[in-house]
């Protein structure tokens, strides 16, 4: 017999229409430095860097055509939250199309659905995604300087307009909640499009309206060669608050204040190297301030990440990264809105068995113009286990 | 004549030896080989018990299904002998085997060979797929790569080697390494037929998904074919 003669002949895989039920889940548990500076936070609810994460993924297939698909979250072991919730309907097995509709993940960006946590050595995610900043769904600035007075300040930001008391800015991209929508998926083997309406916005993603507005996105995604996938995203949906209208001057309307952000990113991978990148710009549309109509204020950020597998179930990672933003103010002195930041971030996995990992990361940070803490250095260690 | 101490010892472990060899289960005889000086152990290893499709994680996070993908052959076992008699270890000519990626499945999900094999995993899906392995008999990663192209692996040393792809957390698969030729993947039914062994008492063990789950031991005699009939509990 030779050697693999004793391997019967491989079969043909036979059409499946029974998996009805399936379940996943993932515990992180991360342990790191004090973030004084909160460059890595994006709610109050928990410190990225000192979490312990309980993700648990279901799904419910009552017929062929029908899938409903939850996903229950909780960190810092406390109260657990629905984080998705929505039907996934695929009327044509042999096409491609796709509707969501319920919580639904987000449609921007190449970072917001996943998290990829498994698939990177590192633990801080980019900046776009909740870093926060000092604009506020329910207060607004009365003044440039009010503005400049929240520069680096995203984690208690506070205004004189609406409501007063100081709470957390908003992010270009809320990676931690999705958004209340629906959404359409079209792709082919080489392109693939989505488009999505919610009730919330990139950065303040809802599970019910609070604006009377609401958000469009779309991305869409080519692959221009079997190791490039280049992907294009839009989306623009009202942010604030409607307890801001009586804020407003006569014939301004939150529903009609928007935030509107466009980005490009692309994915290389062959070999042992994967390589992430992406550009994002958002603008927000302000309602006027008492010296008078200002230009929407813009953040552009860009990131780049690369990681490589060294050795079978080690890997190695880095990613360089810079939030920038616009000017603000008369031309003579006009000034960034906000406070740029930069991070460089390494970080090693080791996977010594197919459901288990540990990283280690490190993170620089750098915010010349702005917060009480100007520059810091991370450090994080975690332990993921799913199944 | 009287026997020595030595000589009554010696027929003792005979008798003895022969007493437990007779008493073992006997796989009943299913025919004969005319001219042969080697057996044959066919039959049917029976996991109903146990076999259930492996489900995918469930894909929350992404903007669509991904469609009527195949359902891997997971109701296919292994039987082998858990001890190969000696001239099983006599060198043979390395072969080749494929593990094949199609619709985000490995194909077959169970493949089976011997030391020395080289196994192809050629990408047939239009999307990219990595294979790896953190099994102990086989530690190797071999990168992405697109669809249409294929890369090898060579297995030198006998173990279970679980293998995944990095980007497509569902798929996985075993290749099971085995230093003898006495081994068989079970067709669809669970049927198998290992030939050409030398007679002897082997131990046979039923093997599925990652675990020996039954062994019986068989005495098979020059020329004949011995049924066996393995169920896993």
């Amino acid at each position: 017999m030779s050697p693999a003669a004793a391997q019967s002949p491989a079969p043909d895989a036979t059409p499946g229409a029974t998996e009805r039920i399936s379940v996943g889940g993932e515990i992180t548990a991360t342990y790191g430095s004090e973030d004084p500076g909160f460059f890595n936070y994006a709610t109050y609810a928990y410190d990225p860097l000192q979490n312990v994460r309980l993700v648990f993924d279901a799904s419910v297939r009552p017929m062929r055509a029908v899938e409903v698909l939850a996903q229950v979250r909780t960190d810092g072991l406390s109260q657990a939250r629905m984080a998705a919730l929505y039907v996934r309907l695929r009327p044509w097995d042999a096409r491609d199309i796709d509707l969501q509709i319920g919580r639904i993940p987000t449609a921007f960006g190449l970072y917001g659905r996943n998290g990829y946590g498994g698939d990177s050595p590192l633990v801080g995610r980019p900046l776009a995604y909740g870093y926060l900043l000092s604009l506020r769904r329910d207060a607004l600035p009365a003044t440039t300087a009010d503005l400049f007075r929240m520069r680096g300040r995203g984690w208690l930001s506070n205004f004189p307009r609406g409501n007063v008391a100081p709470d957390r800015g908003l992010p270009i991209v809320n990676a931690d909640t999705w958004d209340a929508g629906a959404q359409v998926r079209l792709a082919s083997t080489r392109v693939a499009w989505t488009g999505a309406v919610t009730v919330g916005s990139l950065g303040s993603p809802r599970l019910g309206d609070d604006n009377g507005g609401r958000a469009v996105s779309t991305r869409f995604v080519v692959r221009a060669a079997p190791s490039l996938a280049i992907g294009v995203s839009a989306a623009s949906g009202a942010y604030l608050s409607r307890d801001l209208d009586p804020t407003l001057a006569p014939g301004e309307s939150t529903s009609r204040l928007w935030q509107r952000a466009a980005g490009v990113d692309l994915e290389f991978a062959t070999g042992p190297w994967l390589i992430r990148s992406e550009v994002l710009a958002s603008r927000w549309q302000l309602p006027a301030l008492a010296s008078g109509p200002i230009d929407p204020v813009t953040a552009v950020t860009t990131w780049t990440e690369g990681r490589l597998r060294v050795l079978p179930g080690l890997d190695l990672g880095l990613r360089v990264e810079h939030l920038g933003f616009s000017d603000l103010g008369p031309a003579a002195a006009a000034e960034p809105w906000e406070a740029a930041v930069s991070r460089l971030e390494a970080g090693l996995a080791f996977v010594p068995a197919r459901h288990l990992r540990f990283k280690l990361a490190a993170q620089r940070n750098r915010r010349p113009s702005g917060g009480r803490v100007r520059h810091d250095t991370l450090f994080a260690a975690q332990v993921g286990l799913w199944f | 004549m009287v026997l020595g101490p030595h000589w009554r010892a010696f027929a003792g472990a005979i008798a003895v030896t022969t007493a437990l060899v007779a008493a073992l289960p006997r796989a009943s005889t299913g025919g004969q080989l005319a001219g042969v000086d080697t057996g044959v152990i066919r039959g049917r290893l029976d996991i109903r018990r146990l076999a259930s499709i492996p489900q995918p994680r469930p894909t929350v996070g992404d903007l669509g299904g991904r469609g009527q993908r195949g359902v891997p052959d997971v109701r296919r076992g292994l039987v082998y002998l858990d001890v190969a008699p000696r001239s099983a270890f006599d060198d043979g000519e390395p072969g080749r085997a494929v593990m094949d990626q199609r619709n985000e499945t490995f194909v077959p999900r169970l493949l089976a060979v011997q030391t020395g094999t080289t196994v192809d995993f050629p990408n047939s899906d239009a999307t990219f797929h990595n294979v790896f392995s953190l099994s102990r008999a086989r530690r190797f990663d071999l990168g992405r790569y697109a669809a249409g192209k294929s890369k090898a692996v060579r297995f030198d040393r006998p173990g279970v080697v679980r293998v995944f792809c990095d980007i497509h957390s569902h798929m996985s698969a075993f290749v099971v390494v085995f230093n003898h030729p006495f081994f068989r993947v079970t067709d669809a039914d669970g049927r198998f037929r290992i030939d050409n062994l030398p007679p002897g008492t082997y131990t046979v063990v039923g093997w599925y998904e990652g675990e020996a789950r039954t062994q019986r031991a068989v005495t098979v005699t020059a020329g004949v074919i011995s049924d066996l009939e393995l169920v896993v509990p």
